[in-house]
């Protein structure tokens, strides 16, 4: 086989749509809750007893890498890496590939940008310790369209006929 | 399951009791304060010109400051709870013990003063050792003037200097350098040159960057200095060597220390409470609330004194304080409630129901048997015999039944410690792929689940917790259109929610039947698009409404989705057991790989024990706070914080004679 062949064989496309799922929602859930941590202690030093409320919202943003997580992991089990093993071609290691690219850039651009919406939650409640339920929703709107790739990403990869 | 009443409670009492009414009070942890009105005319504010407040505050910051200081010398056992004395207060002020005790407190004050002082002489004397290390080749004395016609200069220029530059600036002028010593620090000369050319040498070796070194309170000779200097730090230490091991004595004094930190901490509080009362000409009056369990308590407290008391229904638009009551199980949950908001006062405590979810949900993301055990073992050992405080004795039993939970999924699921017994068969006693058991009822590859395996049938394990997820949404509903009838508007409760749940219904009736499914979902969404505008004004505004009802079922869809994080945390603390499992059983039972199994099943366990416990609290918690509570819950109730006595280091034991104990007046030092 030559070396194209070898390093994109079918199962290492696959697994590259793995890991772009699991890597790019983790980069981008990492960053966002970072993000909301850094505003969030700069919160408590003022007042640690919020330290409740603020947690709830630097949770918020780490769902894309969750969705991620489990893109890859059934990515990983249908192309045989986890259980029993299978025989991909290129064209159906690509559509793995392909089929993980919805959560993977969804999922970091979202989680990024949920966080800085967390963010601007921590600094209202700073003033207003009381609205924190708005924070979290206004935070909660922008994981709706992380929650459509992930629909999109998992049909894809379920409804797939060998 | 519920808010418990509270009562306004009014109490009027002589001045000159407000003291001893107070501290009672405070001792039956069962009333908050509230600020009582003043009117300018038969109620003003109470008097603080005696300045006892301040006085309180301050006595309460000199124990503080000493505690640290007693605390690091102590030679108490050191325990993993601080240790809570009991402690029988008439005793301890009559048998001198309060004395005893700020006698110490004095005395380490003064010591740490004395200490911070010496310290800093010594710090003069070392550095002023330092600075004469260059010099103590120098054979004159530091301050000497020089000769009839000479003067002595001694400075020192920095490190680049070099013997050529400094004969080049010297050229001209009759100065002799002579250099001392020379390291990365600096070059240290001594000169010898003519009185009338001392400024000009100055001048001269100025540009060089030459400083010239002074030694004011210097005795002869650089060595002579030094010496003497030496003397007078080892002096200095030996004298912090003994006010350490004065410290160290009175480090043994430091439980009742703490006591009295308690004792003056309760006082400077009671002085704060006092600010909140009005006064009278002669009597004081206190405003606040009591939960309605505890009139009888209070009632008991009060009768010997003369003071008039009334309990008073709350008005309606109060801002009530609220304190939830659960059976002994939901009670150690109300935390994680209170952790992101209060309900308001009389409103639906969600805490039983919230409790059993949360129970279901963590065990479902951690299902081990393993570590649900250690879990449960750890928090509810830890209880019996650590005897810890109220609210860490909550905290723990929480996780103690979670932990109980981990072992009922563990054993649906299959994992113990992992899949430690497959990885063993496979591993150390080499059986074969198909000799494995395969137990579960939805069979996937080899397991020894009951139910199912999450790593071998990730999909089913998908749509359960989707289900859970379904579940836990449409009881939050249900208790949505509960509250909805409660109050009287039954109608909303059947638009708001029954036209959702008519929706809901054909979906799911349309898995199996389709006709009769697309009928009830297509009434469904009718019946949203009909009432869900109905508080707008006219038909294009109802529609729009309607629409917009439409539109919320991508929140219920997205609301739905977030419940497969369960799946996510479930697979990854699995899988992490999977490497951990393998690698340990990699070298199979020779001596060595023994020690490898032992190794690495200990700390890998622990770390993914660890790992996991936090992010399965915390991902737990918030499918309760936004997917559930977000579909009924009514927060914004601030949290019922009775005036208690301090607590930190001790616990009161009652006394009979407790009128006396509660005049705990301050003696002056």
């Amino acid at each position: 086989m030559d070396f194209f062949s070898l390093i994109f064989s079918g199962q290492n496309l696959a697994l590259l749509g793995a890991a772009l799922a699991a890597g790019l929602a983790g980069l981008g859930s990492a960053r966002g809750v970072g993000l909301v941590g850094q505003a969030a202690s700069g919160l408590l030093t003022e007042d640690p007893s919020k330290f409740g409320k603020v947690l709830i919202l630097q949770a918020l943003p780490g769902t894309q890498g969750i969705y991620g997580l489990i893109t890859a992991f059934i990515i990983l089990i249908r192309t045989g890496v986890l259980g029993k093993a299978v025989e991909l071609s290129q064209a159906q290691g690509a559509y793995f590939l392909v089929a993980a690219l919805p959560i993977a850039l969804v999922g970091y651009g979202s989680a990024i940008h949920q966080g800085k919406v967390a963010v601007a939650g921590v600094n209202l409640i700073a003033k207003r310790p009381d609205e924190v339920g708005k924070a979290i929703t206004s935070a909660s709107l922008v994981e709706i369209y992380a929650v459509f790739a992930l629909l999109v990403s998992l049909l894809l990869i379920i409804l797939f006929k060998f | 399951m519920s808010v418990t009443k509270m009562q306004k409670l009014t109490v009027i009492a002589p001045l000159a009791d407000a003291d001893a009414i107070m501290r009672r009070l405070m001792k039956l942890r069962a009333v908050s304060l509230t600020r009582t009105e003043t009117d300018g005319q038969t109620l003003s504010a109470f008097p603080t010109e005696d300045g006892a407040a301040t006085e309180a505050a301050a006595r309460a910051a000199r124990v503080d400051a000493v505690l640290p200081v007693l605390t690091k010398r102590s030679t108490r056992k050191k325990q993993l709870f601080r240790p809570v004395t009991p402690v029988a207060m008439t005793e301890f002020r009559q048998s001198g013990r309060y004395d005893k005790a700020w006698k110490t407190v004095a005395e380490a004050e003064k010591i740490v003063k004395t200490v911070a002082d010496r310290k800093a002489d010594l710090l003069a004397e070392e550095e002023l050792m330092t600075s004469l290390l260059p010099y103590l080749t120098y054979p004159y004395a530091l301050n000497d003037p020089g000769t009839q016609y000479t003067a002595f200069v001694l400075g020192a220029f920095p490190a680049s200097v070099t013997d050529e530059k400094i004969g080049a600036a010297l050229e001209g002028l009759g100065a002799v350098p002579d250099v001392l010593n020379r390291d990365k620090r600096g070059v240290t000369v001594s000169l010898v040159c003519h009185k009338k050319e001392r400024d000009d040498v100055l001048r001269a070796l100025a540009p060089l960057g030459f400083a010239v070194a002074s030694f004011k309170n210097a005795e002869g000779t650089a060595n002579e200095t030094y010496d003497a200097a030496d003397r007078r730090a080892d002096k200095i230490r030996d004298h912090l060597d003994r006010l350490e091991s004065r410290l160290q004595i009175l480090a043994d004094n430091l439980t009742d220390v703490e006591i009295l930190s308690d004792i003056e901490h309760t006082t400077k509080m009671t002085e704060e409470n006092k600010r909140q009362l009005a006064v009278t000409g002669q009597c004081a009056v206190l405003s606040g609330w009591c939960p309605v369990p505890a009139e009888n308590k209070i009632a008991a407290t009060l009768a010997p004194y003369a003071a008039a008391y009334e309990f008073e229904d709350p008005a309606e638009d109060e801002d009530v304080p609220v304190l939830l009551s659960n059976n002994g199980f939901a009670r150690n949950f109300e935390w994680v409630v209170g952790m992101y908001a209060y309900p308001k006062y009389g409103r639906y405590d969600p805490t039983f129901v919230m409790s059993i979810f949360y129970f279901l949900i963590f065990g479902l993301m951690f299902a081990d048997v393993g570590y649900g055990l250690i879990l449960s073992a750890v928090c509810f050992g830890a209880v019996h015999w650590l005897k810890p405080r109220e609210s860490m004795k909550r905290f723990l039993l929480m996780f103690g039944f979670c932990g109980v939970s981990c072992v009922i999924c563990g054993v649906l699921f299959g994992s113990y410690f992992g899949d430690f017994p497959l990885a063993f068969m496979r591993n150390i006693l080499h059986m074969s792929e198909d000799r494995l058991p395969n137990l579960a009822l939805i069979k996937g590859g080899p397991n020894i689940a009951v139910l199912l395996d999450p790593l071998q049938s990730p999909v089913a394990f998908l749509v359960l917790s989707l289900g859970v997820g379904a579940v836990h949404l449409l009881t939050g509903m249900a208790i949505k259109a509960v509250i909805l009838c409660r109050d009287g508007h039954p109608l909303d409760a059947l638009f708001d929610i029954g036209s959702y749940w008519l929706l809901f219904g054909g979906i799911a009736v349309l898995v199996f039947y389709r006709v009769p499914g697309i009928i009830l979902t297509v009434a469904g969404a009718l019946a949203i698009l009909a009432t869900q505008g109905r508080a707008k004004k006219g038909v294009v505004g109802k529609l729009l409404g309607g629409f917009g009802g439409l539109y919320g079922l991508i929140g219920y869809a997205s609301d739905l989705l977030s419940y497969s994080r369960i799946l996510a945390l479930g697979l990854a603390s699995a899988v992490l057991g999977q490497v951990i499992n393998m690698m340990a059983t990699m070298k199979g039972l020779s001596f060595g790989g023994f020690i490898l199994l032992i190794l690495v099943f200990t700390l890998g366990h622990v770390l993914n024990l660890a790992i996991n416990v936090l992010g399965t609290f915390v991902h737990t918690a918030r499918l309760q706070y936004i997917e559930f509570f977000g579909k009924f819950y009514e927060d914004g109730g601030t949290p019922f914080r009775p005036i208690a006595p301090a607590d930190k280091y001790s616990e009161e034991v009652p006394e009979e004679t407790d009128e006396t104990a509660a005049a705990g007046a301050p003696q002056t030092l």
